[in-house]
């Protein structure tokens, strides 16, 4: 045993183990962006929904392997709001940046904002997968009656594992959640 | 302050007079693992009079005596109680009590943060049970939380204002833990006698040091996953809600990082508790003290890396089921070298069975049948079939019932004497071990055939084809509801019983350690002057290397 004196010594302790607890908490914290990078570079799968430019597609099309892809939208029970594609499937090439058509309206009678929730299936197609326009990037403001188009611009790059020859896109609409959830939380009975 | 008047006018000890004097303000170690284990009781008998509610609900089809909603919270606060206000607050007090008995320590290092870890407690489960008992006694409000004890969202966020509560007690009890961990090692690395090197030391010491390093670890990063809970249902965060670009299932990443080293901060202690008795009842020293060490450390990294067992089912990649499963399945090598040494340890030994010894025996085969069944569990294509259903439920009841608890009732009857100066009354504690054995097999047995068969956790009816087993786990679980009141009355008897047999120092025969060296009852101040070590004296094996 050294010679330092023992209240010298347990407030060494002290300090080294509060600095650790406060490093736990902040490790806490540091897992919801570690979560992404560890989906992304790990496991393949994009869980942000941020435009990209594919970088694996500069020689263009080059091979004739055709994709099918599928959309399929819902709206949250909470809008009053419909989602349709303009097909709903597509055939596209590796690499060829293809553009459909979505429209929503709002059949409410007040003005309500959204946001759409992109997946897509498999999710191993998510990292090959590029979208440079999209109404999933941005929440979206319908008045009542509103009727609004918007286009989604994808490439998927050739990549893609093989055995992949059919991805679903897939929309949900929620409404945007109210800051302060707290009026609406004490206003609903809990049940 | 009234003055105590039973207190005595010709004590030594120079205990604090007045109940303020001795309890609120006190920063004795023993006192203060007194008052854990006491607090620690109470929560038992709370947390299983809900259990008994469960299981009232569950003895047949249909729904008989709760509202759903009831019975979900019942669910939940059973397991939150039992795991922050029972378990782990039963071995900070053993940690209390005995560390510096067994290390040769005057006190605990820190006496005052000591006092408020302990203080914490009772407000953190004043704040957890408020919304659930302002129901039940007032009908205000909308009860307890109901989501489940992993409070998962956006489930658990659907709860009302005790959403903020769960959150605020999970905070406090988090602190308090973290303060008793802090405790523990400044007092284990600081308090030591000298001679009492770290592989010299009793191998519960040793699962408190490592218990105390997971719980610095992990108690935060729980207390950072209900902040970010917390600022999701009030501050319009969105870190598990996909509206925002957040996710659900990052939410039991967080948990279970937390959450399964929280499983072994729950069963390490009892592993060193274990090693404590089997060598004192078998009269030999333990078997391969430093592999028990190692094991215990192994166990505690290996922790770390296991967490998404919990969640095989969420959609994970498939390299990550993997890894996850053989992570898992390594766990038992160290696991196993534990089992094996205590056989070992027995092997050849002159054993006795008193009460102590019976409950190490019981937790050296129940557990072993937990751990069995969590092997199964690891096994991620057989997961999708067991997931959620009463076989996890009969899991992790083995490993934390016949485990954990059993391993407090262990160290209950093997240092109550200690603790007293008086012989708890034996045969009674006879009657507690069987009582409890054959009723907790019958209550968790079953719940194996159930969950196999594809009865789900957390509901409050099921199909009638459940009906038989959940028949005979009822009735088990009210039999050992009630053989617990016996385990009351012996505490409380041995306490206060003044006719009962004096206990020596030793207490018994094989019991080696410097905790034996000082008289029954333990004196108030004990090991002022540091004791002198000898190791032929000490515990375990091989300490002359």
């Amino acid at each position: 045993m050294s010679d330092t004196p023992l209240l010298r010594r347990n407030a060494r302790v002290l300090r080294w183990s509060l600095l650790a607890t406060g490093a736990a908490f902040g490790f806490g914290f540091a897992l919801a962006p570690f979560y992404d990078v560890l989906c992304e570079k790990v496991f393949g799968i994009r869980p942000s929904q941020t435009a990209s430019e594919t970088t694996a597609c500069a020689a263009g099309v080059v091979s004739d392997r055709e994709l099918l892809v599928e959309f399929d939208t819902s709206i949250s029970p909470e809008l009053p709001w419909r989602l349709d594609a303009a097909k709903k499937s597509v055939k596209v090439r590796p690499c060829e940046p293809t553009t459909v058509t979505f429209t929503a309206t709002n059949d409410g009678r007040i003005a309500l904002t959204g946001r759409a929730i992109f997946t897509v299936a498999p999710s191993e197609a998510a990292i090959h997968l590029s979208k440079t326009e999209c109404f999933c990037f941005t929440e979206q403001e319908l008045q009542a009656g509103q009727v609004r188009e918007m286009p989604v611009r994808f490439v998927i790059d050739d990549q893609l594992p093989a055995d992949v020859s059919r991805l679903t896109f897939r929309y949900v609409f929620n409404p945007v959640a109210k800051p302060l959830a707290m009026a609406s939380s004490v206003a609903q009975p809990n049940s | 302050m009234a003055h105590d008047a039973t207190a005595h006018h010709d004590d030594h000890d120079h205990k604090p007079h007045g109940f303020v004097n001795r309890w609120l303000y006190a920063t004795n170690h023993k006192d203060i693992g007194t008052m854990y284990l006491v607090f620690s009781l109470v929560m038992f008998f709370l947390g299983g009079l809900m259990a008994m509610v469960i299981r009232a609900e569950l003895m047949y089809p249909g729904l008989q005596l709760v509202e759903p909603e009831f019975f979900n919270q019942m669910t939940t606060m059973h397991a939150l109680v039992m795991i922050f206000g029972a378990v782990m607050p039963a071995f900070v007090g053993l940690a209390n009590w005995m560390v510096p008995l067994m290390v040769g320590a005057p006190d605990m290092a820190l006496p005052r943060m000591n006092n408020w870890s302990f203080w914490i407690m009772p407000f953190a489960f004043t704040v957890l049970l408020l919304p659930l008992a302002l129901k039940v006694f007032f009908g205000i409000g909308g009860g307890g939380p109901a989501g489940g004890w992993t409070l998962y969202p956006p489930l658990s966020l659907q709860g009302g204002d005790n959403v903020a509560f769960t959150i605020f007690a999970v905070h406090m009890m988090g602190i308090s833990s973290i303060m008793g961990a802090i405790n523990i090692i400044a007092t284990i690395l600081n308090m030591r006698a000298p001679g009492m090197d770290l592989l010299k030391m009793p191998v519960f010491v040793w699962s408190w040091l490592i218990t105390a390093f997971l719980l610095i670890a992990v108690m935060p990063v729980l207390a950072g996953a209900v902040t970010m809970l917390l600022t999701d249902k009030f501050f319009g965060t969105t870190f598990f809600s996909a509206t925002g670009g957040g996710d659900p299932v990052m939410f039991q990443h967080i948990f279970w990082f937390f959450g399964h080293p929280e499983v072994y901060i729950m069963i390490l202690p009892a592993f060193g508790v274990v090693s404590e008795i089997i060598p004192t009842f078998a009269r030999k020293p333990l078997f391969g003290y430093q592999a028990m060490v190692y094991a215990i450390a192994s166990i505690a990294f290996l922790s770390f890396i296991v967490w998404a067992h919990h969640m095989f089912t969420v959609g994970m990649p498939l390299g990550g089921e993997l890894f996850f499963m053989y992570a898992t399945m390594l766990i038992a090598v160290p696991t196993g070298i534990k089992v094996f040494n205590w056989v070992f340890t027995m092997w050849k030994g002159s054993m006795t069975f008193e009460t102590p010894m019976l409950f190490a025996l019981g937790f050296v085969i129940l557990f072993t049948i937990g751990g069995f069944s969590g092997l199964m569990l690891a096994i991620v294509p057989a997961d999708f079939q067991y997931h959620d259903t009463y076989f996890v439920v009969a899991h992790f009841h083995y490993v934390l019932v016949t485990g954990a608890v059993f391993s407090i009732m262990a160290a209950t009857y093997y240092w109550l004497p200690k603790w007293t100066g008086r012989m708890y009354n034996e045969s009674l504690g006879n009657w507690h071990f069987w009582l409890s054995t054959i009723f907790v097999n019958l209550l968790f047995f079953p719940q194996h055939f159930l969950g196999l068969a594809g009865m789900p956790r957390r509901i409050p009816d099921y199909n009638v084809a459940f009906a038989d087993w959940n028949f005979v786990s009822s009735i088990g679980g009210f039999g050992f509801g009630l053989s617990q009141l016996l385990f009351a009355y012996i505490v409380w008897d041995c306490a206060r019983n003044k006719s009962l047999a004096k206990a020596t120092d030793q207490v018994w025969e094989g019991a080696r350690g410097l905790e034996w060296t000082v008289s029954s009852p333990a004196p108030y101040h004990s090991f002022v002057t540091p004791p002198v070590i000898d190791d032929s004296k000490l515990a375990h094996g091989d300490v002359s290397h």
